[in-house]
């Protein structure tokens, strides 16, 4: 029987890193548009306008 | 305080949808552990292969999940083209994005599978040849998406060429049934053709007939629990921008 073991354990953990990554990349992304959505709704129940910058992104005070 | 109330105040999702999405990612989680020991610990070893066989488990299930990611995106393009309704464009992209990962898996395990069983990383090899094609237009399609201002004609052409784009996926599944200068095994099934494959080998043995099982398992349940995620994460975003665009125009 060969040794493949090496390639098995390389194998794996790419798969790994892979999954990891995208759970990773959608848990963190769900969470900053959470964030996001409240500091906006936050503003709006104030009424008060945030700034823009020069590009027209909101800015927070 | 603005009179004007946006609908992201109102709770979206019913505690009953919420609920069963919460079984279903822990019923992921545990599946994918399982899946991952039984094909580590429980199946046997390949004599000729050695332990490097066992990467079939999850390079095999994971193609499985990017099918069944990529089927999802024809069938809410479809939807789409035929309600116009944005909720099927969000499940056919959020399709898409969780499909690509599954199908880089499947190339990075057939990679790593190959070096010591053929002896290379990469061949120009009809499957993988093909495969790395399919890959390429789902990476299209995110670009495209991303290349069209007009939301509705975005979410038109989105639909129109993730349906076509799911040629290329039949063409992969089939190409190693058809082609006889094929280097790639044929795992699953009857081949109908004498081909060249070279590193073959048979899943009859029960418990590596159980691992495969688990693995196909796991491996569906993993896009569809994402998508779903993934799909109310597109709905926030949607919110989002839907109070920005309000709050620039006050």
């Amino acid at each position: 029987m060969p040794d493949t073991i090496g390639y098995m354990v390389m194998g794996y953990t790419l798969a790994v890193i892979i999954l990891v990554g995208l759970v990773a990349f959608l848990v963190i992304r769900a969470r900053s548009l959470r964030a996001e959505l409240e500091m906006l709704k936050t503003l709006d129940e104030e009424g008060e306008l945030p700034a823009k910058s020069a590009s027209g992104v909101l800015v927070t005070k | 305080m603005n009179t004007q109330q946006v609908k992201t105040d109102q709770p979206i999702y019913s505690p009953n949808r919420t609920r069963l999405l919460n079984a279903l990612t822990v019923a992921t989680t545990i599946s994918i552990v399982l899946a991952f020991a039984l094909a580590l610990f429980y199946a046997g070893t390949d004599q000729q292969q050695g332990q490097v066989q066992r990467i079939f488990y999850i390079h095999i299930s994971a193609f499985v999940g990017g099918s069944t990611a990529f089927l999802i995106t024809v069938l809410a393009g479809i939807a789409y083209l035929r309600t116009r309704a944005p909720k099927w464009d969000a499940l056919a992209v959020s399709s898409v994005e969780v499909g690509l990962p599954l199908m880089t898996i499947t190339l990075v395990t057939g990679m790593t599978w190959a070096r010591p069983i053929w002896n290379t990383w990469w061949t120009g090899d009809p499957r993988l040849n093909s495969m790395a094609v399919m890959w390429l237009l789902y990476a299209a399609y995110l670009t495209l998406r991303g290349a069209i201002e007009s939301p509705e004609r975005r979410m038109r052409y989105a639909a129109i060429y993730g349906i076509f784009a799911f040629v290329s996926v039949i063409y992969v599944f089939i190409v190693i049934r058809i082609r006889p200068d094929t280097l790639h095994p044929v795992v699953l099934g009857p081949s109908p053709v004498e081909s060249t494959a070279k590193g073959s080998f048979g899943v009859q043995d029960p418990r590596m007939i159980l691992a495969m099982s688990v693995n196909m398992i796991a491996w569906m349940l993993v896009p569809i629990t994402l998508i779903w995620h993934r799909v109310r994460m597109e709905n926030v975003a949607e919110q989002v921008r839907a109070l920005k665009m309000r709050l620039l125009n006050q």
